[in-house]
């Protein structure tokens, strides 16, 4: 008989289908839950979510240990999961042989191809934030984790703060020690970044405590780039910027920081505007007064049993506030957001606080659904099989019975 | 052998492709047009951190820098002036005056009569004095010494022992300049945990208004 011969497609179908491919990327995906969860101590959760499962890492080298190198490149979660989407929908649905015997592993199939899909939507659409509340106060904006920006606007002459303009986090997040010039229309100036760090230190330049590496000092301070603390999961980005009136002005250097937490100012051409370096500030369309918030601590520990807020909202289409409470596992739903009870805090200085986890995700509630898929699947699979071994044992009984009649 | 080729070229290609990506050039240079819709964030009279212990109306013509040791708000002014708000427990308001005034060479005082009082916290008499000339001091272990400087200090006495400062320092132009935002500043400091807003912030057409300018 005549092999006859695959070509390259055919070829790619067999190895993207492969069981050996299953196996790999399964171990693969053992290997870097294990790994992320142990450099997680050393560098956080967030840093190390990011170079573990982002689409932009597709090699990893784990470091663990304090930060020593394994020498070992594993591809990227993401990457890894890519190739078992393929290989489960290849291997586990497509080639799979379909019949009532198979009903129901081509099902539960199905339903772990879907979670992949949740996880590249998730992964792709989902926005994280914050939002800290302190009673007495509305409340109506989130600042997003580990996004940092760069905020200018113009103050009017009495002194109201307009529309800011927004440098976001990637045009700055890969400058190093470059630098990079950012240019608006309406404005009469242009600014240059510098610097820019994940985490810093504000050091005051006459106490001579650490070293000044960009050589840079403004109003009595520079930035000092410091080790980020894994267990508080805070990134204190900072940057040097100058401002470049286009109209001769002396230029204008100034320090920015995520922890002053206030607007830098200048005037040029009379006009006065502020620049700031918060979290990206994300506008959520409803309010917020905390009513209370209580929270108790696992008896002779720092570790909270639970927590709860009452809060008291109105969304932007609603006419009457409401008041729900928020605990650990009861979010608050309002068009597409999600609010979580994140930490808490006793009251300081007399004010009660409390700290919200908003979430907006196209596929929330998805990964119910895709369980289900996958349960309901498996639970046809074992019924046919466990049906087959019944008639099975039935008839081996009957021939036992015949044969001893 | 067709395929072997073809095998090769993919390898190649993708080889190629992966370099491309990696050696891709950062722009020099970026254009920024978006802009973010007000919010509560930007109502500078919105309570964002509870660990202000004071709080006070910045004057927009002053740069917020970041605390140090005895500084609870740290500002710049112009080139070379600081305004720094502490705290002092402790000493009285002549003893602490009277360290401004060796400051700058200055005779000390024997009581408060003659100086100028503005209203600080309310009701409370904050009294303020007025020093220039050539300014030295030990500062973090270094001798710090300027000519032709001035001070404008304001101090109060809050009660149960505890002062506010707030203190101007810097070259002499400078400091007169900014004597009216100095003073306004000083009659807006509140204390945290006496204070609480009690009700909720003004909204106009839909955009959230600060009672009058400045952070």
């Amino acid at each position: 008989m005549i092999k006859k011969r695959k070509n390259i497609l055919q070829y790619l179908v067999d190895f993207f289908s492969s069981y050996l491919l299953c196996v790999v990327s399964l171990v693969l995906l053992g290997l870097l839950v294990w790994f992320s969860t142990l450099e997680m101590q050393d560098i956080g959760l967030s840093k190390a979510l990011d170079k573990y499962y982002s689409h932009k890492n597709f090699i990893v080298i784990p470091e663990i240990n304090g930060g020593k190198s394994t020498y070992i490149p594993l591809p990227g979660a993401y990457w890894v999961c890519c190739v078992l989407f393929v290989n489960m929908l290849l291997g586990g649905i497509i080639r799979l042989r379909k019949g009532w015997r198979n009903i129901g592993v081509v099902i539960s199939h199905f339903g772990i191809v879907s979670l992949l899909v949740v996880g590249f939507v998730d992964h792709h659409q989902s926005i994280h934030g914050k939002m800290e509340v302190f009673q007495g106060e509305t409340y109506d904006y989130a600042t997003k984790f580990d996004y940092t920006s760069i905020e200018l606007s113009e103050f009017d002459e009495s002194g109201v703060k307009q529309r800011p303009y927004v440098i976001k986090h990637d045009q700055v997040a890969d400058l190093g020690d470059r630098m990079r010039r950012f240019t608006f229309k309406a404005l009469p100036f242009d600014l240059e970044v510098r610097h820019f760090r994940e985490n810093v230190v504000v050091v005051n330049a006459s106490s001579r405590a650490r070293g000044n590496d960009s050589g840079e000092i403004v109003d009595g301070f520079f930035l000092h780039p410091a080790k980020m603390d894994p267990s508080k999961d805070y990134f204190n980005y900072g940057c040097y910027v100058l401002v470049k009136p286009k109209n001769g002005e002396p230029s204008r250097k100034l320090l920015l920081c995520r922890s002053v937490g206030f607007p830098q100012t200048f005037s040029v051409g009379g006009k006065l505007y502020g620049i700031e370096m918060p979290n990206e500030i994300w506008k959520m369309p409803f309010s917020v007064d905390l009513i209370n918030s209580v929270g108790e601590y696992y008896p002779g520990t720092r570790r909270p049993s639970k927590f709860q807020s009452t809060i008291a909202w109105t969304g932007e289409d609603e006419e009457r506030e409401k008041v729900q409470t928020i605990k650990m596992n009861h979010p608050m739903r309002y068009k597409g957001f999600t609010l979580y009870q994140a930490n808490w805090n006793e009251p300081i200085n007399g004010l009660e606080f409390s700290g919200f986890e908003i979430v907006t995700n196209p596929a929330d509630q998805w990964p119910k659904v895709c369980m289900w898929i996958s349960a309901i699947g498996l639970l046809v699979h074992f019924s046919l099989k466990l049906g087959k071994y019944l008639e099975r044992e039935t008839r081996k009984e009957k021939g036992n019975k015949q044969a001893d009649e | 052998m067709k395929f072997r080729s073809l095998r090769t070229k993919f390898i190649w290609l993708s080889c190629y492709s992966a370099i491309l990506v990696c050696c891709k050039e950062q722009p020099k240079e970026m254009e920024v047009d978006e802009r973010r819709e007000l919010c509560q964030y930007d109502d500078p009279n919105i309570f964002k951190n509870s660990y202000e212990t004071i709080l006070g109306t910045q004057p927009l013509s002053w740069r917020r820098v970041n605390r140090t040791d005895f500084r609870l708000l740290n500002y710049a002014v112009g080139n070379a002036t600081e305004v720094a708000v502490g705290q002092v427990d402790g000493g009285g308001v002549l003893a602490n005056l009277n360290r401004w005034e060796r400051e700058f060479g200055q005779d000390v005082m024997e009581d408060l009569s003659g100086l100028a009082t503005i209203k600080m916290f309310g009701e409370r008499d904050a009294y303020v004095i007025q020093l220039k000339g050539l300014f030295q001091k030990k500062m973090s272990g270094m001798p710090v010494k300027a000519e032709g400087w001035a001070v404008t200090g304001i101090i109060c006495d809050i009660g149960n022992g505890s002062l506010v400062t707030v203190k101007m320092m810097g070259p002499e132009d400078e400091v007169k300049a900014e004597q009216e935002s100095l003073m306004d500043f000083a009659k807006s400091i509140r204390i945290n945990s006496l204070q609480r807003v009690k009700e909720r912030s003004k909204k106009v057409d839909g955009v959230n208004q600060s009672k009058k300018g400045g952070y």
